[in-house]
């Protein structure tokens, strides 16, 4: 039975996380003159994205035959990113 | 109080009634990463073949607007957990609040989009306008084609996701929300997906060359 705390903290708490992660990449973002913008971005978003997977989704509690159907999506779009970019970074 | 849940064939038992769905849902989820995942690695290349003119343009897209979204979608995802977990521990009134702030929400999304696509087309930014103010400049077209396109996709996914949550108030009104947590449980899934895509959206196109 769910408990009051993870009906309404929990989302709260990883709503929080969000909220703060993404001032973060806009404060990141706006400052003039900070290096490695693209990469301090898709880091933060990286977290966002676990945080929503793994406090929303609950995939951490999903069965291993759910956790794999979620990871496969994600393997194969690798091997396109990485076939790919190997061959346009050694041309 | 919770109650049973409904039951469909062939399932006799709710544990494997509800693997099936989430097992069902993220087989969906997995060709859907395959599909946005190959504009983003559109959204790659482009970038990487042109980063000053793609950073060029980019510094057009309306920075304000494109956080609102954001911040009313994150929440939104907040609002639909609740009112997923409130729906499976029975509690069909925090359910049915958590189900409409989501739809208001999801709304002031589209509304909000609506809003930039007007200004975006009043100034032009359109690459097949005449009075594109990037004629020429590779990577700022690539990038304004690739916003249109993936922002259209979006607000598609997030309509009928809206769909998928105006059904479960349709299941509340007619009583039958808690013992259907399930469904509540799997339109979640996507919406949060749909929430995930938009994450990835706001740095990919408002926060380039700021």
């Amino acid at each position: 039975m769910s408990a009051p705390r993870d009906i309404l903290l929990g989302p709260l708490t990883i709503w929080a996380g969000l909220f703060l992660l993404g001032a973060a990449s806009l404060a990141y973002a706006l400052v003039p003159g900070l290096p490695l913008k693209p990469v301090a971005a898709l880091t933060i978003v990286v977290i966002q994205a676990s945080l929503v997977l793994a406090g929303f989704m609950r995939l951490g509690r999903a069965s291993a035959l759910v956790r794999m159907t979620a990871l496969i999506g994600i393997v194969w779009l690798s091997f396109l990113f990485l076939l790919t970019f190997a061959d346009l970074w050694t041309r | 109080m919770s109650s049973a849940p409904i039951l469909v064939e062939p399932f006799e038992e709710p544990e494997r009634q509800r693997e099936a769905m989430v097992f069902g849902l993220w087989l969906f989820l997995a060709t859907e990463i395959l599909f946005f995942g190959a504009f983003f690695f559109l959204y790659a290349v482009a970038r990487m073949q042109d980063p000053v003119g793609f950073a060029q343009g980019a510094r057009e897209a309306n920075l304000l607007l494109g956080t609102i979204n954001t911040l009313l979608l994150m929440t939104s995802s907040a609002t639909l957990t609740v009112a997923e977990r409130a729906a499976r521990a029975g509690w069909v009134k925090a359910s049915r609040w958590g189900i409409v702030a989501t739809l208001a929400l999801g709304t002031a999304f589209l509304a909000v989009k609506g809003v930039e696509y007007r200004e975006d087309l009043a100034e032009h930014l359109f690459p097949t306008v005449r009075a594109f103010p990037f004629i020429g400049v590779t990577g700022a077209t690539r990038f304004w084609s690739f916003y249109w396109f993936i922002t259209i996709v979006h607000a598609i996914h997030l309509t009928i996701g809206l769909g998928c949550v105006a059904r479960l108030l349709w299941l509340e009104r007619i009583g039958t929300l808690a013992p259907r947590w399930m469904v509540a449980e799997v339109t979640t899934l996507y919406w949060h997906f749909v929430d995930i895509v938009w994450l990835l959206l706001w740095p990919l196109l408002y926060l380039v060359g700021r």
